[in-house]
């Protein structure tokens, strides 16, 4: 079944389009300089990459890291899946909709 | 550094900290694990009080209930059960205890009954509640003593309130109905608490798969 993505999960889905395993904090810190007018928080990042690993568009895997604090913890290391990559494709396209529709070129 | 500027740093802190400990206090550790270290690398990178703002989201947006919520929210209801029990039967503990007659009227004879029956719910509740605990994290013996704990103090809440009814002279029927109402309130309590820590384990599936048929590993709470 395919599902449309919201905005946080095109984004975090777009972030890992290069390919690269990346935690909660390594999306989170790609999408922090993109000025989108509001603010994504970290928990909003990590249930969107959850929802999308219960899709199939994500696979996470765990690993040790050592946090900023000091403390092990365990955190999913997410990586885009060929679905995921078919539903940025779809979101781009409806995206450039929109905006074709928005400048009235469409 | 002015005073403001380390006041504010020392207060960001402490907002922080707290934020984060209740994050790991009410979500599932997977939500935790995640998230915390996010907020820390945030912290590092753009300072205390940015992430204390996407700390307080996070913390609203924790969905999935860790069992120490689930915990919490059982007790309390519990509790909140038990407050309407507890009044009556001081009153009757103040009469006995100086000598006052002891008013053996059916209400506060229920309500004796009724003290036995909640004691062994919450024996009860909390067995099942280190059910989930263990189960969660695939320790099979944990399973199995707490099943037998919640098993137990089924047993007991079903002696007590026969014993309870005859010490203080309740009709059968009366017995019944209290210990009806009881159990309905535990076999709530312990379902709602079931069906809340982690979505994937319903009741239903729980006792079939995990207790009576071969264990075969935790699922995934997240």
């Amino acid at each position: 079944m395919r599902h449309s993505l919201g905005m946080n999960e095109a984004l975090a889905l777009t972030a890992l389009e290069s390919g690269d395993a990346l935690s909660v904090a390594d999306v989170v810190g790609r999408l922090a300089g993109l000025e989108i007018g509001r603010a994504i928080d970290d928990g909003s990042v990590y249930l969107a990459l959850h929802r999308m690993s219960q899709r199939g568009m994500v696979v996470g895997t765990k690993r040790g890291v050592l946090s900023a604090d000091g403390r092990q913890r365990e955190v999913s290391f997410y990586e885009i899946t060929p679905e995921g990559r078919h539903a940025v494709a779809q979101f781009v396209r409806e995206a450039n909709a929109v905006s074709r529709l928005a400048r009235g070129t469409a | 550094m002015s005073i403001e500027e380390f006041l504010s740093k020392v207060i960001a802190q402490l907002m922080l900290s707290a934020t984060v400990r209740l994050i790991e206090w009410l979500g599932s550790t997977e939500y935790a694990q995640n998230v915390v270290h996010a907020i820390h690398e945030r912290c590092r990178k753009q300072g205390n009080w940015v992430a204390l703002q996407s700390a307080v989201r996070s913390l609203l947006r924790v969905a999935d209930p860790s069992p120490r919520l689930t915990a919490g929210l059982v007790w309390a209801t519990g509790y909140l059960v038990m407050a309407v029990f507890y009044p009556g039967l001081i009153m009757a503990r103040i009469h006995s205890t100086f000598g006052i007659h002891y008013p053996e009227s059916p209400v506060t004879a229920t309500l004796e009954v009724a003290f036995v029956i909640q004691t062994a719910m919450f024996l009860g509740a909390f067995g099942s509640r280190l059910v989930m605990h263990f189960a969660l994290r695939g320790n099979r013996w944990g399973v199995r003593l707490s099943a037998a704990t919640a098993a137990i103090s089924f047993v007991c809440c079903v002696l007590g309130t026969s014993h309870a009814a005859s010490a203080v002279h309740v009709t059968l029927l009366e017995a019944a109905i209290t210990a009806a109402i009881s159990v309905t309130a535990m076999v709530a309590m312990i379902y709602l608490g079931v069906d809340q820590v982690g979505r994937n384990i319903q009741p239903a599936d729980f006792i079939a798969d995990r207790v009576f048929k071969r264990w075969e590993g935790p699922q995934s709470a997240a």
